[in-house]
């Protein structure tokens, strides 16, 4: 057994000299990255939360008592927690047809489908939400569907409800669950359903018992992702959520931003952070069970009570109602997907002073005076540049560290890369007043590299994920046949590895980019003269009513795609497969 | 030197400046030499600020002194002054549109710059004086009424009060009303008002009236996040009321949309912020030149005119420039003098029970409210 470990290490790692062996440790080429995200996320992130056990200068748990003694934070925590779980439950009930759609799909059309499922994905928030507000309106197309329909007597305040909020929040989400659980989907192979059905299950029975467990980790991925920025959601709470629909985020910008008790708002982000670790607890114990399934272990009672009673009956069901079923039930998620931002298209050719779906007519105007505006154009630059900067870092720190970590020991790997994806993956809002106070503190707000870096620092932890699977399919034996025929590391890396990874790198870089590039809250704290295009959109929307954020996020839909068009292309010619990682707002 | 340019070049230097800071010197808050003819001015955001950002170009052009402007949204305006003031890193040297209640927590700190009135025309600063605008520190920068303004749902029964504001029965329908920050008091205090409270005689609040007002309409109440926001509620006809700050309901109007203000308009409360005097980057002289330029009246007329008349500094000097069609719509016009009243910055401001300050009070009472 020893024998065979010290065999597997010594294929991780060829005999080398010292000093390459330093240089191709884990340690050492993930330590750029981990640095980095220490110093501009971690570090910060630990010294605001720290402000939840200080009072009056001095160590106390003062803010923990008072929240514990507060009846309104108990209702609003239950409430955020219940919204969580159910915009999650939603969203892998949508995003799996789609995601099965996915694998389905072929060449052309698996791009094209990719593009419009991650197209709203990369549309700012501030814009979606007023198309949903318009879509959900007493006299929107939603109520005057459900009336002429004959499902309601009356309109209804669709768009200042729970509904509104789960709605708006499972449009921000959706993109995400999907795009991760096609990436677990991916990897199942499709000629088990056939064997299965050899040796006589039915449909049913092969999707139930063979497909779907083997999906429970794909889906419990999905799950806590969505989770956990369903958690932190701000924005959409706040505009399509009704008089008793507070959510615990917003208490916690109020203490931060309107009443400035940093103290209370990094006691509020605790509480925030401990709800967001105990699902996903839950969820990797269910990523265990279905690893457990796939591997042909014991099914759960769970499951087989499924199969003795609901089963039968969808054996019933026609074979043509399971042909289309997923197909149609895909088509309608990417229709609820898309309904947005053919309104948000709508409203930029509307009049330039209104956001009215349907416009009251339609004029280029908006067009033509918010290109030719510099307050709209200088932005738009900026964010370009600063989006660039931001991918060429965590490229550069990302790709080292995901070569360092998956030629390096899987534990320290897991542990260094949940460092990195913590900014990713936490709410929104926490990392940027964190970020926000550690910025002033050291004389950088409001300068573009404060942007750049704070951005950059939450981009390292998407392009490690998606390098370090594009690096672990890269055969080490082509390095250890490289190093034997005298090649040094520098040289194996630049001649080798480099080539290999190259689409990856691309697609990285594209993705590190995009998630940039649509960075709202981050840059609204510390952008100063430097405003950026999400932030100028959000700041155009505080007093007064204008069409110029739908003409720039037009414009972007179009530019966002070609760009994902292209970087799915080129990671379609190749072997590699990309997983796909993201955080947004909601 | 620090500035702010951002013409040609500013990516390459970001470059430049992004590998400096990269290094573990940058972590070191550095050095800030004052700038010669420049001056940063910190506003808010909307048509507010793109009022200002108009005038700074002004300013540029009559001075010679580059003038500009920082966005700050209400979401992080109160939140950058406290970290200025802890921080020390003053990156404004003069700030429009800040809250007392803001002011008051950070004047502490050292931050602020006295007001230097030597170089104002005398009219001017009599008239400052006379309306009670300007002290030590600490000026009046603007007015903005929270006014009524209704749909095409009322236009044959227009709202006239506060108290049909809160109406079910003679006004259905939905209401508009501010979900959070500053807007909460104006909510609270209407809801008094309706209650028949002497707009005079407001504070301290009273809580249980407020809210036994706003228990009773809490279904028929729709909460807006930022004003425009409330006027596209009320457009999409989700509410057929709500009170909106000027701003946005007179700009909305101005865009033709189908939504007028109810009368009197006198009886709205009024928001009203400050403009401060920073230690800032460029030294203290050039925020007292900025200042005295600002509060001229020719000046103030034009931002009153950029923001549709929604925003105004009530000063006499600056009053008697607008006609009385203008005028109408101001509540701090002098047309209505007996209803003019702004909101109590000095209570919310003040610690109240439980060592918290009054605006955290409220505001904790109106989270119940929601959370109910």
């Amino acid at each position: 057994m020893a024998a065979t470990r010290r065999h597997e290490r010594q294929a991780r790692a060829p005999r080398l000299p010292r000093l390459r062996l330093a240089l191709a440790s884990p340690i050492l080429l993930g330590l750029p990255a981990l640095i980095f995200v220490g110093v501009f996320a971690i570090w910060p992130l630990a010294d605001f939360l720290f402000q939840g056990v200080i009072a009056k200068g001095e160590f106390s748990f003062i803010q923990f008592q008072r929240l514990l003694a507060s009846t309104t934070f108990f209702i609003v925590l239950g409430r955020t927690l219940l919204a969580a779980v159910t915009v999650t439950a939603i969203c892998l009930v949508l995003a799996y047809p789609m995601a099965f759609a996915l694998t389905k799909a072929r060449g052309g059309l698996k791009t094209v489908l990719i593009g419009l499922v991650v197209l709203p994905y990369l549309t700012s928030v501030i814009v979606r939400t007023y198309a949903w507000a318009a879509l959900l309106a007493i006299e929107g197309p939603v109520n005057d569907a459900l009336t002429g329909l004959g499902l309601v007597s009356e309109p209804m305040l669709l768009g200042h409800s729970d509904f509104g909020t789960y709605v708006g929040m499972t449009h921000i989400l959706l993109p995400i669950a999907v795009l991760t659980l096609w990436s677990g989907l991916e990897k199942i192979d499709p000629l088990q359903r056939t064997v299965a059905a050899s040796l006589g299950a039915s449909r049913v029975e092969a999707f139930l018992t063979v497909f779907l467990p083997q999906s429970a980790a794909a889906m419990a991925s999905a799950a806590s992702l969505v989770y956990i920025l369903a958690l932190g959601a701000y924005v959409i709470p706040a505009t399509l959520g009704g008089t008793r629909g507070l959510l615990f985020a917003q208490l916690v910008v109020e203490q931060a931003t309107s009443l400035l008790n940093w103290n209370l708002s990094g006691a509020m982000a605790v509480v925030m952070l401990v709800a967001a670790a105990l699902p996903a607890l839950v969820f990797a114990a269910l990523r265990k069970v279905g690893a457990r399934a796939g591997r042909g272990r014991a099914v759960g009672r769970g499951q087989a009570l499924f199969a003795r009673t609901v089963q039968p009956a969808l054996d019933r069901l026609p074979d043509a109602l399971w042909t289309w079923g997923w197909r149609i039930a895909a088509a309608l998620v990417l229709a609820f997907l898309l309904a947005p931002e053919l309104v948000v298209f709508a409203f930029s050719f509307g009049p330039e002073r209104q956001i009215t779906f349907p416009p009251a007519f339609f004029t280029l105007d908006g067009y033509a005076s918010t290109l030719s505006d510099p307050s709209w154009m200088q932005p738009l630059k900026r964010s370009v540049v600063y989006a660039l900067l931001d991918a060429l870092i965590a490229t550069a720190l990302g790709a080292l560290a995901a070569y360092g970590f998956a030629r390096g020991k899987a534990a320290f790997a897991a542990a260094a890369t949940a460092l990195l994806v913590v900014p990713v993956v936490l709410p929104e809002i926490v990392i940027a007043i964190s970020y926000f106070i550690f910025a002033n503190r050291i004389g950088i707000a409001g300068t573009a590299e404060a942007i750049v870096l704070g951005q950059a620092a939450s981009c390292v932890g998407l392009v490690v994920v998606i390098l370090s699977t594009i690096v672990r399919q890269v055969d080490v034996n082509i390095e250890h046949a490289a190093t034997m025929c005298g090649a040094s590391r520098a040289r194996l890396l630049k001649e080798i590895v480099l080539p290999l990874i190259a689409p990856g790198l691309v697609v990285a870089f594209v993705y590190g980019f995009l998630h940039a590039f649509d960075n709202l809250v981050l840059p609204l704290f510390i952008a100063g003269t430097n405003v950026t295009v999400p932030v100028r959109m959000f700041l155009a929307l505080q007093e007064e009513l204008t069409s110029a954020p739908a003409v720039i996020a037009s414009l972007l839909i179009a530019v966002l795609v070609l760009g994902l068009t292209a970087a799915l292309t080129l990671s379609r010619t190749t072997s590699l497969k990309i997983p796909l990682l993201g955080g947004k707002d909601a | 030197m620090k500035t702010h340019d951002a013409k040609a070049g500013w990516h390459r230097r970001t470059l430049i400046r992004l590998a400096g800071t990269l290094g573990l010197a940058a972590l070191v808050a550095p050095g800030v030499a004052a700038a010669q003819n420049a001056v940063v001015v910190a506003h808010a955001a909307g048509i507010n600020g793109q009022a200002v950002e108009a005038i700074l170009k002004d300013y540029t052009a009559e001075t010679g002194v580059k003038a500009t402007g920082i966005t700050m949204s209400d979401t992080d305006y109160g939140a950058k002054m406290q970290l200025a003031a802890r921080t020390g890193n003053v990156d404004f040297d003069v700030a429009l549109g800040v809250g007392s209640d803001v002011f008051a927590l950070t004047k502490g700190d050292g931050i602020y710059a006295g007001i230097d009135t030597s170089g104002w025309k005398k009219e001017t600063l009599a008239g400052m004086q006379e309306a009670k605008l300007i002290g030590d520190d600490y000026a009046v920068s603007q007015d903005t009424a929270a006014l009524m303004v209704y749909g095409k749902a009322l236009a044959d029964n227009p709202p006239k009060t506060w108290g049909d504001f809160f109406d079910t029965k003679k006004y259905p329908g939905n209401r508009g009303m501010a979900s959070g920050g500053l807007g909460v008091p104006i909510d609270i205090e209407y809801a008094l008002i309706a209650s028949g409270k002497d707009p005079a005689k407001l504070y301290p609040l009273d809580y249980d009236a407020a809210f036994a007002v706003l228990d009773k309409v809490a279904k028929d109440i729709v909460l807006w996040d930022n004003a425009p926001k409330g006027i596209q509620d009320l457009v999409n006809g989700d509410t057929v009321m709500t009170w909106s700050y000027a701003p946005a309901a007179l700009s909305a109007i101005a865009a033709g949309q189908d939504i007028k203000l109810a009368a009197p308009p006198g009886t709205a409360v009024t928001r009203q912020l400050g403009v401060v005097m920073a230690k800032g980057p460029n030294g203290e002289d050039a925020g007292q030149a900025f200042f005295a330029w600002w509060f001229r009246p020719e000046n103030q007329k034009k931002y009153t005119e950029l923001t549709n008349y929604g925003i105004v500094v009530p000063s006499q000097e600056v009053l008697k420039q607008f006609s009385p069609e203008q005028s109408a719509y101001m509540p701090f016009s002098g047309a209505h003098p007996e209803n003019y009243r702004t909101l109590g910055y000095d209570y919310y401001s003040a610690e109240g029970d439980l060592g918290q300050s009054n605006l955290a009070l409220t505001l904790d009472r109106w989270n119940q409210f929601r959370a109910r």
